[in-house]
């Protein structure tokens, strides 16, 4: 069986780093983005197992990318990450079909965690 | 011809002999010491060969090392310098940044770029420093923390950082500084292999200049273009793979370099901390947890990990060169006079009876009796003072053994592969021959004019305003290094 493949949008390059590196060793395939624009663009294009999806980015936020996947007919089980720790926030990114939602402060290990548990559930 | 006595003739005479005979004494050291180093980096390459360093960037065995970075006004490249350190490769990591009463944007740099916010952190103020105003930490899911306090120097800093470190383990290093991804890994072997007695573990500190970096890493390695570049490429290999390795393995290392050493925090504490009022704060630790460890009869290691590599930009010129060289002389200079007591002493074992005085007998010394040397030996070989017989022949062994010295330390470094192009060991080989032809005497002058100075003055009060990054420029990060050892 192929690698299930994760979309890891974060713009800080070191948090995107970490979460690759860790997360490829973990087994899965890892393809980074820096930009909510350019996310929403592969988003278009290639299909994922899972999205990591930061809230407050460049070019556009993440909520903004979740709408715009739906409006094009596009749905991954993504997880959204955000500083932003209002309920609206979290209550309309689940709306959008956002599958988890993790506060910050978090650690590498959380989200890999819950990467695990997500995919394992996705797996027939 | 013969202007004085017979007798005046004859010193005169031995004078010149003396000094010949005694640089090449020293150049015999450094060739034994170079044979030393051999034997240790064969049998670390040994233990290299199966491959069970990088089963310990996995392994939760691998002790947590806090990175401690002081900072100073490093407002342009604080944010690049905590990016590239969160980056190496280790299990277990805690930044430190300790803005050490900046006057520039350092805190907020670091507050905006990784999200940080103030907390409420508790921890053991162990050593006395300066007030801690805030400490901060990052949202994101990076280990770093910020420590904001009162100005006091660079030592004070680093005692702080020590403080609020969470880890049994702590590195200090410089903004400047790039570490190479694995080196931590190569340097925590140590103390995995014998955590009981390992008490520091010093890096190879190797000149930037040349070498091509890209985002906070070395891309490609190269050797500089200028002269005075190329010359401390040469002289930083001679100290760190022709001297270093051997001293360890006869377990005398004097120097674990303040920007690359890991030092297990509960023997510093007890020490006492880094101390502000010196200029060469790493040695002076080194020396305190030998003189300590020795008193009290402890079992105890301080050793130095060729593999641990991390890249500095050393001066590009002279003045500033010279001001750098000062420094760690006097530095040097002050750490002899406080640890006086240990030369010859049988009671700090083989340091006290072998390691230190042959450290200070060419290290301070030489400097003397080598300048003595350029003034007298010509002056009395034009007077006639001098059988030419002797003394030219002895002059040219001199001279032969300091180009096989540096020849061997580059065939030491060869192992390493950093400089595999034919075009590149030329070069170096040029250049550690035409070392003994500039640099050599130049350093030798400098080593000489530091000592016209009190080390027992207290001088540091400029210091201490002055703070981490200004003291000889940027680009003084090495810590001491003196040329041998």
């Amino acid at each position: 069986m192929d690698r299930p493949r994760i979309l890891v949008v974060e713009d800080e390059r070191v948090v995107a780093f970490l979460l690759t590196r860790t997360l490829e060793a973990a087994g899965y395939s890892v393809t980074p983005c820096a930009d909510g624009l350019d996310a929403l663009e592969i988003g278009l294009k290639e299909d994922f197992d899972l999205v990591l999806l930061d809230q407050r980015m460049p070019g556009l936020l993440g909520l903004e990318v979740l709408q715009r996947w739906n409006a094009a007919g596009r749905s991954f089980p993504v997880i959204m990450v955000s500083g932003i720790t209002g309920e609206s926030d979290v209550i309309q990114a689940l709306e959008l079909g956002a599958v988890d939602y993790i506060r910050k402060p978090f650690s590498i290990q959380e989200v890999i965690a819950r990467v695990k548990v997500r995919l394992r559930r996705v797996d027939p | 011809m013969s202007v004085g006595s017979p007798m005046l003739d004859g010193a005169v005479r031995w004078i010149n002999y003396l000094v010949l005979a005694y640089v090449i004494l020293m150049e015999v050291q450094i060739l034994v010491v170079a044979a030393a180093s051999y034997l240790a980096l064969r049998r670390d390459q040994f233990t290299k060969r199966h491959g069970r360093i990088r089963d310990l960037a996995t392994s939760d065995t691998t002790p947590p090392i806090s990175i401690i970075i002081p900072a100073y006004n490093e407002a342009a490249g604080i944010v690049e310098s905590v990016r590239s350190t969160a980056m190496l490769h280790y299990p277990r990591l805690e930044i430190i940044v300790v803005n050490d009463g900046s006057n520039d944007l350092t805190v907020q740099r670091l507050v905006e770029a990784f999200d940080m916010v103030p907390i409420d952190f508790p921890f053991r103020p162990a050593i006395e420093t300066q007030k801690i105003v805030r400490i901060y930490r990052s949202r994101m899911p990076l280990p770093v923390v910020l420590v904001d306090k009162e100005n006091g120097g660079k030592s004070d800093a680093i005692n702080a950082g020590v403080n609020v470190s969470q880890y049994p383990y702590f590195m200090a290093t410089d903004a400047d500084m790039i570490i190479e991804s694995e080196a931590l890994i190569h340097a925590a072997r140590h103390f995995v292999e014998d955590r009981a007695h390992t008490v520091a573990v010093g890096g190879n500190v190797r000149p930037l200049n040349g070498s091509k970096v890209r985002s906070g890493s070395v891309s490609e390695v190269k050797l500089p273009r200028r002269p005075i570049e190329m010359v401390q490429v040469v002289e930083y290999i001679r100290s760190f793979l022709a001297a270093r390795p051997g001293w360890s393995a006869m377990r005398s290392l004097l120097i674990v370099s303040g920007a690359f050493g890991i030092f297990q925090k509960l023997a510093v504490v007890e020490v006492g901390g880094f101390r502000n009022d010196h200029l060469g704060e790493d040695m002076e630790m080194t020396m305190r947890l030998h003189r300590h460890n020795l008193r009290n009869k402890r079992d105890y290691r301080i050793v130095y990990a060729p593999d641990a590599v991390a890249w500095t930009e050393v001066p590009s010129d002279w003045a500033v060169l010279r001001k750098q060289r000062i420094r760690w002389h006097r530095g040097f200079i002050q750490v002899i006079w406080q640890y006086r007591g240990m030369i010859f002493n049988p009671r700090y074992g083989r340091i006290g009876l072998v390691g230190w005085p042959s450290f200070i007998a060419f290290e301070f010394i030489a400097p003397i009796v080598e300048f003595l040397g350029w003034l007298i030996i010509p002056l009395s070989i034009a007077l006639g003072y001098v059988n030419v017989e002797v003394a030219v022949p002895l002059a040219a062994v001199a001279l032969l053994l300091g180009a096989v010295n540096s020849v061997v330390s580059l065939f030491l470094d060869d192992r390493f592969g950093y400089y595999d192009e034919a075009g590149q060991t030329i070069r170096l080989l040029l250049y550690s021959l035409a070392e003994h032809l500039g640099l050599r005497q130049r350093s030798t002058w400098w080593r000489v004019r530091s000592m016209f100075w009190n080390p027992s003055r207290k001088v540091w009060g400029d210091m201490q305003r002055t703070g981490v990054g200004n003291l000889a420029g940027s680009t003084d990060s090495a810590g001491t290094v003196p040329s041998e050892v």
